[in-house]
């Protein structure tokens, strides 16, 4: 017998899946494909990304990972300049900040509320853990390389 | 033409902002990176308008509209935010922003809103 906390979080997980796809084509419109999505309990091996936490209805993160090319490329792409090092942080922070800022307003058209923190860039070579699962989408973006979004649960 | 004050925590967004501010004919007067600096910068610029954004360290943009507001009533302050959704809209509004634009937005919709406030 499945409980009522397991369908709430079924239908939680449901949405975070479709909001994050539909906020990730809105704030990126380049040509792209998704792979089928992957629920883990894996540790995370992050080489550069974007970390954004959301609290409220749902309890977890959201982590974009790439690399410094694919999110540079993607900043070129839509805002038609190269961006220096420095630059290229605040770029892949705030690309984090509209995605979450995305899924959250989606989120609460579905009667999740949230609530966003601003970003974190994650650089080198760490190891997440912590979280209860994740539920990960590979996108590649044609011409500019692949990215891989996942939502770390907490609940 | 417009005096424009930025306020937001992400170098990149500022950027952008001053850009298209900048192409628009308006000239940015100062840029906060959270709401204690803007306020603090509101007092000392006195700026025709204020582009604000939400999620931010230290003080966030609803506190910041409310705290400018209380000083100035007259401020002009557009929010500018990734979260869309309908309650951060309302409490913009209540704290006292005249629009609201959602990230990712576009120069025209930048320009549509000035259109419409000065």
């Amino acid at each position: 017998m499945t409980s009522s906390s397991e369908v709430n979080m079924n239908e939680i997980i449901k949405e975070l899946y479709n909001g994050s796809v539909q906020s990730i084509k809105n704030v990126v419109p380049v040509d792209h494909q998704f792979d089928a999505p992957k629920l883990t309990t894996e540790p995370l091996q992050v080489q550069y990304g974007v970390l954004i936490g959301y609290s409220g209805t749902f309890k977890g993160d959201l982590l974009i990972q790439a690399k410094h090319n694919v999110f540079s490329a993607i900043g070129e792409a839509l805002y038609g300049m190269q961006l220096s090092e420095e630059m290229l942080d605040s770029f892949s922070g705030e690309l984090g900040n509209m995605v979450a800022g995305g899924l959250s307003t989606h989120l609460a058209n579905a009667g999740i509320e949230t609530d966003i923190t601003h970003p974190t860039i994650i650089s080198g070579d760490a190891k997440l853990t912590g979280f209860k699962r994740v539920l990960e989408v590979q996108i590649n973006y044609e011409e500019i390389g692949g990215m891989t979004m996942s939502l770390l649960l907490n609940q | 033409m417009a005096q424009v004050l930025i306020v937001d925590d992400a170098a990149f967004m500022r950027m952008q902002l001053k850009n298209i501010f900048t192409k628009l004919g308006h000239e940015v007067v100062g840029e906060a990176e959270n709401g204690v600096q803007a306020t603090e910068l509101y007092e000392q610029l006195k700026p025709d308008i204020v582009s604000m954004d939400i999620t931010m360290p230290e003080m966030n943009g609803v506190e910041a509209t409310k705290e400018i507001k209380s000083k100035d009533g007259n401020a002009t302050i557009i929010m500018c935010s990734a979260m869309g959704q309908q309650q951060m809209v309302l409490d913009a509004i209540k704290a006292g922003a005249k629009d609201f634009i959602v990230k990712p937005f576009t120069e025209e919709r930048v320009k549509e809103t000035l259109d419409k406030l000065l």
